[in-house]
């Protein structure tokens, strides 16, 4: 059977003002055909060869191999006109990868430029993952009330029901923990409706880890055993027993499990872990060389040649990182949650 | 043949050449624009008519319709000498200003009045020439605007109003009113007339205009004074403390209108004025606007006067500072702001919807563009900068100068306020010109509508964002 659809867009009938013509071909459409046409089809057409490096990026990213990841996005890039939304994606994926690897120029400039790119093509979506992406910037880089209004604006650029409606409400939830008593209240019911907002599994997770993590610093311990309860997994879970181990005089059980939870792939995180063990008295297992690994280098788009004039106005405000932090507690608070 | 560089009113013999003069120089059919009652000024050098004006004469100012010098003559003098004969014309029949409408296309008229000493006071959209039309006025020294300031604080706006009307030739400063004595003692020891109420400096001289530099919390009273004298406004932004007060003002001023210009000086500043120009001359709206306002102060400095007293404040950065920033965005971008996000914080912490916030970063959409806003009282230095992302490429701008994508500087001029007051003031003076002509309408109080609005969206946003409907 032809495609129905295809022919009734080449056709164009509505358009030529030939209504009744393109009402009657929707009168006489046989829909069981036109379904049994569709199953029998061949698979999705082949993806563009940018789009699988992009994949590929992505899933190099998540997998914290942040050097296969610059690849990928850095291939793509090459491959891709400077207006294209693909183009916005790979540099974001570059500016999320500057941003675990706490280079936060480069990660903040990068992210200036996927946002011109969404900004002048009007991509929406990937206007608010950058907003995202710049709230953890701001956030990491110790500028919380920053990060609040860059979540808060992913919040509303997003379009209502999103499945990441959930993971930015935590984001944002994090950025008010770190503010003053009026913020930290308002994180706390931010985590609980966080938790229950539907979407992303993961999102439970990591509102449980934030409010752990806040619990912890508010001298909360019932806070930080219902978020226990909830038996969050991976690395929220490591958060969840880090949260515990601050409350317990002894935190030595707590640390252990934190460790075993805390995937290998995290090298910052687990970095601090064992610093921060150190400093309670408690030695972790494992060769502690073996958490320090070369940062991948992450290319600055100001000295790259291909992107002369696309700087747009948020590439002026590079945020400064935050002081030298007193505590190595205060230190935590460049990973998420 | 008569020789006379002089300009005069035209007599029967010179209004032919003198129409086809402006016909000629603004290849349109003579004499389309005038009026029966317009006086069609002429300066004639041996037997040619070298200049021509029409002029609309009336009791409080004189609108110049129409101005032209010949093409081959210019450059001699000849388009002052014309204004110059006008404005003793019109101080001889007691009117204290004159009025010019002309458009961007004829540069050398702009260059003439900007050098005679007029004020550009708006631009509008206007479907003839190039589209847009400019609105200038030049105050005449014959008779002076009489002004009174109500909220007359030395430390504040009203105490620098006080200072700027003194200054000025065309300006007379009769009394003053403030609610504190001491203030006033202050005044009178200067030999100016002070009083406990706007109704009572109402109602002891007649005055053209009030300037009104109240705390927010005590507009209104003010306002209601002013209305019910019938006597114009300069009024100190914001226009009302809440947006239900503007539109209580609102159907107050369509009842009983009165000439109101709100002093949010940045729309009167050189710096933007050419910035808005520049805009308004692009091919396509700003894809960016970014403005960044830091009042700066000194470390352990707080917050001082009303601005600390939420009772008189009405509001934090947001109604304060953020109204310039919300003004200024509106104003070069000609269009409302839809609110996107707006994050608002005292020291460190959020701000909820009763606290007088000093800080706020709020995220916007003005039809195509987007407008990022950065407000702060109480940063470590004074800041103002204004960013636009143009097809071109990034415009900076701030009072001091205007820089291109080329790192340019586009524009420069002196930073002070002094310029921008004098603009209001004009602006003032040609809302009371026009007054009898036509009932004022202030064409930016939707403005203040849409600003006022997007103030109160913003406060106390974040416990929106859970979902509900409460506050933070």
């Amino acid at each position: 059977m032809p495609d129905f659809w295809a022919d009734l867009a080449a056709r164009n009938l509505g358009a030529a003002g030939r209504h009744e013509e393109a009402l009657q071909l929707v009168r006489d459409l046989d829909l069981a055909a036109i379904l049994r046409h569709n199953a029998h089809r061949s698979g999705p057409p082949p993806p563009d060869p940018r789009v699988a490096q992009l994949l590929a990026g992505w899933q190099a990213y998540h997998r914290a191999d942040y050097a296969a990841a610059t690849a990928a996005f850095a291939g793509a890039l090459a491959a891709t006109d400077r207006s294209d939304w693909l183009a916005a994606w790979a540099m974001l994926g570059i500016a999320k990868a500057a941003t675990d690897l706490a280079s936060w120029t480069t990660a903040w400039r990068w992210c200036a430029l996927a946002a011109g790119v969404a900004r002048f093509g009007e991509h929406l979506d990937l206007l608010a993952a950058c907003a995202g992406a710049r709230g953890e910037i701001l956030l990491r880089a110790g500028h919380p009330l920053l990060a609040a209004q860059a979540f808060a604006e992913d919040l509303a650029l997003l379009p209502p029901g999103s499945r990441y409606a959930g993971r930015v409400r935590c984001c944002l939830a994090h950025a008010w923990a770190r503010l003053g008593e009026r913020g930290r209240n308002l994180a706390l019911a931010a985590y609980r409706v966080a938790a229950h907002t539907p979407g992303e599994p993961a999102t439970r997770d990591f509102a449980c880890a934030g409010m752990a993590l806040l619990g912890a610093e508010l001298g909360l311990p019932s806070v930080v055993e219902t978020a226990l309860a909830a038996r969050p997994a991976g690395i929220a879970a490591a958060w969840c027993h880090v949260a515990a181990a601050r409350l317990a005089s002894d935190p030595t059980a707590a640390l252990h499990q934190a460790w075993a939870q805390l995937p290998s792939l995290h090298r910052g995180e687990r970095r601090w872990l064992r610093a921060y063990a150190a400093e309670r008295g408690v030695d972790l297992p494992g060769d502690p060389a073996a958490d320090l690994e070369a940062p991948c280098p992450i290319p600055d788009p100001l000295l790259d040649p291909r992107w002369p004039r696309c700087a747009p106005i948020d590439a002026d405000d590079v945020p400064d990182p935050s002081p030298t932090l007193p505590d190595l507690w205060s230190q935590r608070r460049r990973f998420m949650p | 043949m008569m020789t006379s560089l002089r300009p005069h009113v035209a007599e029967a013999d010179e209004r032919a050449p003198a129409w086809a003069l402006l016909a000629a120089v603004f290849e349109e059919p003579a004499g389309w624009q005038s009026r029966s009652s317009d006086l069609l000024y002429v300066i004639r050098e041996g037997t040619d008519i070298v200049g021509a004006a029409t002029v609309e004469p009336g009791p409080r100012s004189w609108y110049i319709r129409l101005l032209a010098v010949d093409p081959q003559r210019r450059r001699r003098g000849l388009g002052r000498a014309l204004l110059a004969g006008i404005a003793a014309d019109a101080s001889a029949a007691g009117a204290w200003a004159l009025r010019v409408k002309t458009f961007r296309r004829w540069s050398a008229m702009q260059a003439l009045l900007a050098a005679d000493g007029w004020h550009f006071i708006a631009a509008q959209d206007d479907t003839r020439h190039d589209g847009v039309a400019e609105h200038w006025l030049k105050p005449l020294a014959a008779r002076r605007l009489q002004l009174g300031v109500v909220g007359a604080n030395p430390e504040g706006r009203g105490g620098e109003w006080i200072a700027f009307c003194a200054s000025l030739a065309w300006t007379q400063l009769v009394g003053i009113a403030d609610t504190d004595a001491a203030v006033r003692e202050r005044w009178r020891a200067k030999g100016i007339a002070a009083y406990d109420s706007a109704e009572a400096l109402l109602a002891a001289h007649p005055l053209d205009a009030v300037i009104v530099a109240v705390p927010p919390m005590a507009m209104r009273g003010v306002q209601e004074a002013c209305l019910a004298a019938g006597v114009g406004m300069l009024h100190e932004k914001p226009l009302a403390a809440s947006l239900a007060d503007l539109l209580w003002l609102q159907r107050r001023l369509s009842e009983s209108p009165v000439p109101l210009v709100v002093g949010v000086q940045r729309r009167h500043h050189p710096s933007y004025v050419f910035l808005r120009r520049c805009l308004a001359a692009a091919p396509h709206p700003p894809a960016e606007l970014a403005i960044e306002l830091q009042l700066g102060r000194k470390p352990g400095q707080t917050m001082s006067g009303f601005r600390a007293q939420r009772r008189l404040a009405g509001g934090g950065a947001l109604l304060d500072l953020g109204y310039h920033a919300l003004d200024l965005a509106t104003w070069l971008l000609d269009r409302p702001l839809d609110i996107i996000a707006c994050t608002c914080s005292v020291g460190d912490d959020l701000a909820g919807p009763r606290d007088l916030e000093d800080r706020a970063e709020l995220t916007a959409r003005s039809g195509p563009t987007w407008v990022r806003l950065r407000i702060d009282r109480g940063g470590p230095a004074k800041r103002e900068r204004v960013r636009v992302r143009l097809d071109d490429g990034t415009w900076h701008a701030d009072r001091l100068q205007v820089i291109d994508p080329a790192g340019s500087i586009a524009f420069r001029c002196a930073p002070e306020w002094h310029q921008a007051e004098r603009g209001c003031l004009a602006e003032l003076a040609l809302a009371i010109a026009e007054r009898a002509a036509a009932p004022p309408s202030p064409p930016d109080l939707w403005d203040h509508l849409s600003i006022l609005r997007a103030i109160e969206l913003s406060s106390g946003r974040a416990g929106l964002l859970l979902g509900g409907g409460g506050d933070a």
